[in-house]
């Protein structure tokens, strides 16, 4: 299976200064904050087509299956400086296969899990063939998307 | 690639190798992977049943399955719109029980492959769906109380149901569980109602007993079903050739050459998927309906809304398995205006044994399927919601007959013929 995938220019951020919190280290916890940092996602990253907003995303499970049910966990950032975006975000993600003009048979669940973390669960891509992952960020009123090419054969 | 190369050397000096037998040359390594993908494979479990796999629950489950005490005139089974004779079909357009129905009885040839059940996908497993053919009042015409009562005064029915599932619910107490009963159905007249009546009339702790005892008998029926499974197919056979390269007399010429079609530029293979050659899902193909005019049938629209309402489904207190995949697909089911008109692609094995074909048996033979996904001549368009990815695939007269000698060859090994009819005894003799 191959998937089109957009990378961040990592080179282009540190050209421009662009500063990186390190997300690996889980932010400091309170004893008014028992919610967990959950851990960074290990997964494709992919640029809305304005470059605002960075998405990585990992699917489970991995490769996506055939005519199953899968989930998605998704991390939405800043593109500019890597921080990830509040919870005046939102995010809606699809997938339909644009030659057949139809999309999914299953309507998925997406619940917020973490600053700028979501999961999506549900998705099911029933036929074989090319299909498109969309991933929809608003915020301020205005939506960016994010695509994906996703072959099953 | 070497091995084919080799291979076509050999035949070129070899004279006695005939053309037909090259198989491993005559097939590129894509569509030797795409028919892989269509190889047997077993039946997948179904954790909403925990009775699926037990023997004894099979047993009684074939005993009435024959039966046809079960329905209003004494004279429907399950095995009158699904003989073993005519492929667990029953020969006609549209399925004829106490009265007449409106569309074709499915074949139940891997029938517990499926995830969605009837033309529409309203029930979500094989034991949901046995139970809507005995009360239907076009099928058998039944209710769930006149059903537990004759299994109850049955001492034959009684002993195999309570080994198997415990003891009944105290049945003899008329005035708590009356003759006949069950809850209202879209399909019923006003003749029915008094079965309504008397089920509302009725506890609900003793309704909840009933509907127990209802879905155990439904379950020892689909414990039967699972075990009819196709094997040992010329195709199935021809595929294990092929991935171990060795020289296949076990599909002719023109059934080979209908394979290359099936997973090449006919596109079968995009509904008619995987090892039961169907997708599982649901696609408008815009087949005429019987008696001409437009597409009238919801199919498809009807049923994601009915599957999610079903008290019998996955998710549902009757299920084994609540939480488990099954249930999360309902849970998850969209319901689009997309879906109307749309039936559930059937799988293809055994197909040549249950014409009339589609979802009112309109065309009669797969000669006749073959010609309409050639021409679309007569196809109706939902509005804008006909399948894009149908052309017409304008075969030539050999294309149609090579497509139609491939679906022959999904047929395969007969069923013991202990399995086709009524054991003498819902107790099996090993008991």
């Amino acid at each position: 299976m191959t998937r089109a995938v957009r990378l961040i220019g990592v080179l282009g951020l540190l050209a421009v200064g662009a500063c990186r919190p390190d997300t690996a280290a889980p932010r400091s916890q309170s004893a008014e904050d028992p919610t967990p940092t959950p851990a960074p996602i290990e997964g494709e990253s992919i640029e809305t087509f304005d470059g605002t907003f960075e998405i990585t995303y990992r699917t489970d499970p991995a490769p996506i299956p055939l005519s199953e049910l899968f989930d998605i966990d998704v991390e939405v950032r800043t593109a500019t400086d890597g921080v990830p975006v509040s919870d005046d975000a939102e995010l809606a993600v699809d997938g339909r296969m644009p030659h057949h003009r139809h999309g999914m048979n299953t309507t998925p669940r997406i619940t917020r899990n973490g600053s700028g973390r979501f999961r999506v669960e549900g998705m099911a891509f029933h036929m074989s063939g090319r299909w498109e992952l969309s991933f929809d960020v608003t915020r301020d009123g205005i939506t960016e998307r994010a695509l994906v090419v996703v072959m099953l054969e | 690639m070497n091995r084919s190369r080799a291979i076509i050397v050999m035949a070129a000096s070899s004279a006695a190798v005939a053309a037909s037998q090259d198989d491993a040359a005559r097939f590129t390594s894509e569509e030797r992977r795409l028919i892989a993908q269509h190889v047997a494979q077993p039946m997948p479990s179904d954790p909403t049943n925990r009775f699926t796999d037990d023997p004894a629950a099979a047993h009684l489950g074939q005993y009435l399955f024959y039966d046809t005490r079960f329905s209003s005139n004494g004279e429907v089974s399950c095995a009158t719109c699904h003989d073993p004779a005519k492929g667990f079909s029953d020969g006609k357009q549209v399925g004829e029980g106490v009265g007449t129905l409106t569309r074709h009885s499915q074949s139940l040839w891997n029938a517990a492959a499926n995830h969605w059940f009837f033309w529409d996908g309203r029930a979500d497993s094989l034991w949901a769906q046995a139970l809507q053919p005995m009360e239907h009042p076009l099928e058998a015409d039944g209710s769930r109380l006149a059903i537990a009562h004759a299994v109850h005064d049955d001492p034959a029915l009684r002993q195999a149901y309570e080994r198997i599932f415990g003891s009944m619910p105290g049945l003899d107490d008329a005035a708590r569980f009356p003759a006949a009963g069950r809850p209202a159905l879209s399909a019923d007249d006003e003749s029915h109602e008094p079965l309504h009546r008397a089920w509302a009339s009725m506890a609900s702790e003793d309704q909840a007993a009933v509907n127990r005892l209802f879905v155990n008998l439904a379950k020892a029926i689909a414990a039967y079903e699972r075990r009819l499974v196709s094997t040992d197919s010329p195709f199935d056979r021809f595929a294990r050739d092929l991935q171990q390269g060795v020289p296949s007399s076990q599909l002719s010429l023109t059934a080979q050459r209908g394979l290359k079609l099936f997973i090449g530029r006919a596109n079968c293979r995009l509904c008619h998927a995987g090892a039961n050659f169907t997708d599982g899902e649901f696609h408008l193909t815009g087949v005429p309906p019987l008696g001409g005019g437009p597409l009238h049938d919801a199919g498809r629209y009807d049923g994601a809304r009915l599957v999610q309402n079903d008290p019998f489904n996955a998710p549902g207190p009757f299920s084994d398995d609540p939480d488990g995949r099954a249930s999360r697909r309902v849970r998850f089911l969209r319901r689009s205006p997309e879906q109307w008109g749309q039936f559930k692609t059937p799988g293809l094995r055994h197909v040549a044994e249950s014409p009339p074909y589609m979802h009112q048996g309109q065309f009669e033979s797969l000669e006749a399927v073959v010609r309409f996904y050639s021409t679309l001549e007569g196809a109706r368009s939902g509005g804008h919601h006909r399948e894009a990815f149908f052309q017409p695939l304008n075969l030539s007269e050999e294309e149609v007959a090579d497509l139609v000698a491939f679906l022959e060859s999904l047929t395969g090994a007969r069923l013991p013929e202990h399995l086709l009819r009524q054991p003498v005894s819902p107790i099996p003799t090993d008991w």
